[in-house]
């Protein structure tokens, strides 16, 4: 079934602070034949997870491997469904029937970018293919809307002929972002977009995310292991530990006034004397990787 | 034809004639260690004096790298010899058997190539339905299943029980269903086997979880995404399936007196009609090598990545 080309929202007239993704109560399990090492030693199981992604701001998550932040970005993103509980997508709860439409305004960036890639198609087509399986749109539209998603993440059209295996993994994650841009959604969620990248590209990757989110209205959901990356990034951070919520809160609050042991352990263990949290002020309370900007102040 | 592919195509010709060269040497050699064929000839009661003569007249009796040289030379002219038994061209000899071995192996891979392929895929696509388990169950039986212990089987039940299908011989399509069955039934079986691991491992991977997540539907992802990127490794199966098809074929012609190129292999051997066997193996030897040729200039096609790889 073809869509309409522009799903039915509207970026400006909502509030910029209401929910736009929510999970009610949500559990979750793997069987136990597909769970990984991480999952076994860290606990499977997700249990009564309350977490609301806001219109148009980062929401950061973090959490030791196993702690089920994949799970989470799975059940978002509708490609596992919750044993319990609900999942609400801008107020309306999100059903089977809905699932087609739900994807096209949420979408994925993933944590290896390459393997994210089908290594034996072009870019080009990888881009645009969501575009010609979703909407009925004239060949010109398409090639306006591919120029302006790798116009948008800093890419040339040189690109669009070249095989994954002849890109970097920067520009390869530029690609994943292009790919999700072109269906202009409202939701992107990011399962550790920079992990497998080097220093200088995972800053570039950091604005380009910042960017994006201040110039399109964009919704972030930032998984990541590394709290320096979530605090440069996002306005609200949730905290996982073995499958159940242990900290949720504001930036300032969970950084700047952590209310559990393990976040004062993970806050930590993070190089370079925890995150210079003794000196920042409120509004920047992070020291700031190089090459990372600072962050123009939210709405 | 781009520059590159030029180059990549030359240089696996090149290797190719190589490989032919070394098969054909070594077929001359085993021969000469495989006995005397002048005493299976004319019997232990041939007198010296015939042994000698005949020696001379098939050119056995002149030093080894002389044999080999003219046995070169012959190749080089498109003359495999002359056979001991049938006293005609050896080539000629092979070739006239070569259209029912043809006919028989192409059946057989055609039927094994649908059926091992679908099989591995729905196994795949569906490991803990019912269609993926019985696939999966069908494979193992396949592959454990002599193809002569088959042969019988079907043999019994459907010529001797049901007399629908004739017990061997090449009189009409009847004839053809039974050994093209057997032949299938192990090629259709790691066909399968190893479609299933490919897909698996293609429907696993990161870029069909994105592709997904993008709203592609599923059949989609299989057609466009899945199933190119596993045609690498099917490929390589099939080539080799198809490789081995012209001697592999050797039991089953055997088995239901199918008159091909593995059944005259037999009675050439037995015979120590060198010239004819030598024929069939550098046939066979030479198909296989072609086959290999075909498959990796098949990788260019399906896999652009191999273009870059190999320059």
């Amino acid at each position: 079934m073809a869509l309409p080309i522009e799903p039915p929202h509207v970026h400006t007239a909502r509030a910029s602070s209401e929910p736009i993704l929510e999970l009610r109560n949500v559990d979750f399990s793997y069987p136990a034949a597909r769970r990984s090492a991480a999952q076994v030693l860290g606990g499977s199981r997700l249990h009564k997870i309350n977490m609301i992604i806001r219109r148009g701001k980062a929401h950061g998550l973090i959490g030791e491997s196993g702690s089920g932040k994949s799970t989470i970005a799975k059940l978002l993103l509708g490609l596992i469904a919750p044993e319990a509980g609900q999942i609400f997508f801008d107020g309306e709860l999100l059903t089977p029937d809905r699932l087609a439409a739900f994807r096209l305004r949420v979408q994925p960036v993933f944590q290896s970018p390459l393997d994210a890639l089908d290594p034996i198609t072009p870019i080009g087509k990888q881009i645009i293919a969501p575009l010609l399986v979703n909407f009925k749109m004239k060949s010109s539209e398409c090639q306006a809307r591919l120029a302006a998603a790798i116009s948008a993440v800093g890419l040339s059209g040189e690109i669009l002929g070249k095989l994954p295996h002849q890109i970097s993994g920067g520009q390869a994650q530029r690609v994943n972002i292009a790919r999700a841009l072109i269906l202009h959604p409202e939701v992107l969620i990011c399962d550790e977009p920079v992990s497998a990248l080097d220093m200088t590209v995972q800053a570039q990757i950091l604005n380009l995310l910042s960017d994006l989110r201040e110039s399109r209205g964009l919704s972030l959901l930032f998984i990541s292991h590394d709290i320096r990356s979530v605090a440069y990034l996002c306005s609200e951070i949730t905290v996982l530990k073995r499958g159940s919520i242990v900290e949720s809160g504001s930036r300032d609050e969970v950084l700047l006034d952590p209310k559990t042991g393990y976040m004062k352990s993970l806050l930590e263990a993070v190089p370079n004397s925890g995150l210079g949290l003794q000196t920042a002020s409120p509004s920047k309370p992070c020291s700031q990787p190089a090459g990372r900007r600072d962050l123009p102040a939210e709405g | 034809m781009r520059r590159n592919t030029r180059k990549i195509f030359a240089s696996k010709i090149a290797r190719a004639l190589v490989t032919v060269v070394l098969m054909v040497t070594s077929v001359f050699v085993l021969m000469r260690c495989a006995g005397d064929p002048v005493t299976v000839l004319l019997g232990p009661d041939a007198t010296a004096d015939m042994r000698a003569a005949y020696s001379g007249e098939l050119g056995l009796d002149r030093p080894i790298l002389a044999q080999y040289l003219a046995y070169l030379h012959n190749i080089v002219r498109g003359s495999l010899g002359v056979s001991y038994v049938y006293r005609q061209d050896a080539l000629g000899v092979v070739l006239s058997h070569l259209p029912l071995t043809l006919t028989l192996t192409c059946s057989a891979l055609t039927l094994a190539a649908l059926a091992g392929v679908a099989a591995g895929i729905a196994a795949a696509v569906f490991p803990s339905s019912f269609i993926g388990r019985a696939c999966t169950v069908g494979t193992v039986v396949g592959l454990c299943v002599p193809s002569f212990f088959l042969a019988i089987v079907l043999m019994l039940v459907f010529s001797i029980q049901l007399n629908w299908l004739p017990t061997g011989g090449a009189e009409s399509w009847r004839s053809l269903v039974l050994p093209a069955v057997t032949m299938a039934a192990a090629s259709s079986a790691v066909l399968a086997r190893y479609t299933r691991v490919a897909v698996r491992e293609s429907l696993d991977s990161r870029y069909v979880l994105a592709a997904f997540a993008r709203g592609i539907p599923f059949w989609r992802i299989l057609i466009h995404h899945v199933l190119p990127n596993a045609a690498v490794p099917i490929l390589t199966i099939l080539g080799l399936l198809i490789g081995g098809a012209v001697t592999g074929s050797t039991v089953v012609e055997t088995v239901f007196s199918w008159p091909g190129i593995g059944n005259l292999f037999v009675t050439s051997v037995g015979n120590r009609d060198i010239p004819v066997v030598q024929a069939i193996v550098l046939l066979a030897g030479t198909a296989m090598i072609m086959t290999n040729l075909a498959v990796d200039l098949g990788y260019t096609w399906l896999d652009p990545r191999s273009k870059s790889s190999e320059t």
